[in-house]
């Protein structure tokens, strides 16, 4: 995962950290904001019960692109960070940030990571706009919108905000929907849960959060545990097939929930 | 000075971001920073094409900081503040 660093937390253990910032020692990888950490947690925390992330066995390689303080990231950062993931023979990046603005240099690394086996799973984005945005904008990238369920939150509080009126089919008996956040278009591939998501934040603690960055690890998640258990896809030579081949077992098991194309893309991943 | 990435997908050995780091400072430029066939280059406008020309094969665009976590945009946070505020009237 490619974010604000993770950890410490009790229930996240990193195999690889490494900070690629211009600024920051490599070995800086902490997470002095919380989002990473939560977008870690979704995909790999080993908590108990409920608390346990998606994939908890994967073996997580944390990289931190935002220097200490600082909103955004270098797109030096972000590229040298999917280069290495992939470099290190990772076969999922989950990139839970974005941009509304091309960079050669990062769309150079989807493609290098993708040349390498290696797919790289991006937010929508939070705008609510009808155009996804970068990394998950570029071709080789896998979109993920966010959905909601009705009824997982107490009404008339802080998450009503994310409700809108495009509304799929129950799962669970809960009604989904569209959260009002995301954002939707053409490219997006996959939709997953971005309500109300409980997970790590730093210090061992645990938190909500909301965002197309929280359905985006459990789109990567839940396809890192597909990926594990398909050996006639896992063991494939890493090259753009294997890549392709990991986007289409994907997307073949994405569920409709019946929103439209743009919203959904192939569906819940699953 | 301005800050410009570098990136070559061929340049992923060690050895070969070595030489062309020593490259990019005999052309004036300072690597701030390389790793995965990604350089970071502090170079003025003036001397980047000829830094690009003695690094054949290598590819360059400006150093963007413009990229974040999307929950931090301003969007969610004043639909955020609004629903509260709605709340609170309410």
């Amino acid at each position: 995962m490619v974010d604000t660093g993770v950890g410490p937390h009790s229930a996240l253990k990193v195999k690889r950290g490494l900070n690629t910032t211009a600024a920051e020692s490599g070995r800086r990888f902490r997470d002095e904001d919380g989002h990473g950490s939560h977008v870690a947690g979704v995909i790999a925390s080993a908590a108990a019960g409920w608390r346990r992330g998606e994939a908890s066995a994967v073996e997580l390689h944390a990289y931190r692109i935002f220097e200490s303080g600082d909103p955004y990231a270098s797109s030096f950062a972000i590229a040298a960070a999917i280069k290495d993931a992939a470099n290190q023979g990772c076969d999922l990046v989950n990139l839970s940030i974005g941009d509304s603005m091309a960079d050669d240099g990062i769309r150079d690394a989807v493609e290098f990571a993708w040349a390498r086996g290696c797919v790289c799973i991006a937010a929508t984005g939070n705008d609510g706009k009808g155009q996804v945005d970068y990394p998950a904008r570029y071709t080789q990238a896998v979109a993920v919108s966010a959905i909601g369920l009705i009824g997982s939150w107490p009404a008339g509080t802080y998450l009503d905000w994310t409700l809108s009126a495009s509304r799929g089919k129950a799962l669970g008996g809960q009604e989904s929907f569209l959260a009002s956040f995301s954002n939707r278009g053409a490219k997006v591939a996959l939709t997953a849960p971005g309500v109300g998501v409980v997970s790590t934040i730093f210090s061992s603690r645990w938190g909500v959060m909301s965002g197309t960055s929280m359905a985006t690890p459990i789109a990567t998640g839940v396809l890192a545990r597909r990926l594990a258990a398909s050996p006639s896809v896992k063991d494939l030579p890493r090259d753009a097939a294997r890549s392709a081949e990991i986007v289409k077992m994907a997307l073949q098991a994405a569920e409709d929930i019946h929103l439209p194309a743009g919203m959904q893309g192939k569906g819940l991943a699953r | 000075m301005s800050r410009y990435v570098f990136f070559n997908s061929d340049a992923q050995d060690a050895k070969v971001l070595t030489v062309a780091r020593k490259t990019a400072r005999s052309r004036g430029a300072t690597a701030v920073k390389s790793l995965a066939g990604t350089m970071l280059l502090e170079v003025t406008p003036a001397q980047v094409p000829e830094v690009a020309q003695a690094l054949p094969g290598w590819r360059y665009s400006v150093e963007r900081k413009t990229t974040r976590v999307p929950e931090r945009k301003p969007l969610e946070r004043s639909k955020a503040r609004g629903a509260l505020a709605a709340a609170a009237k309410g």
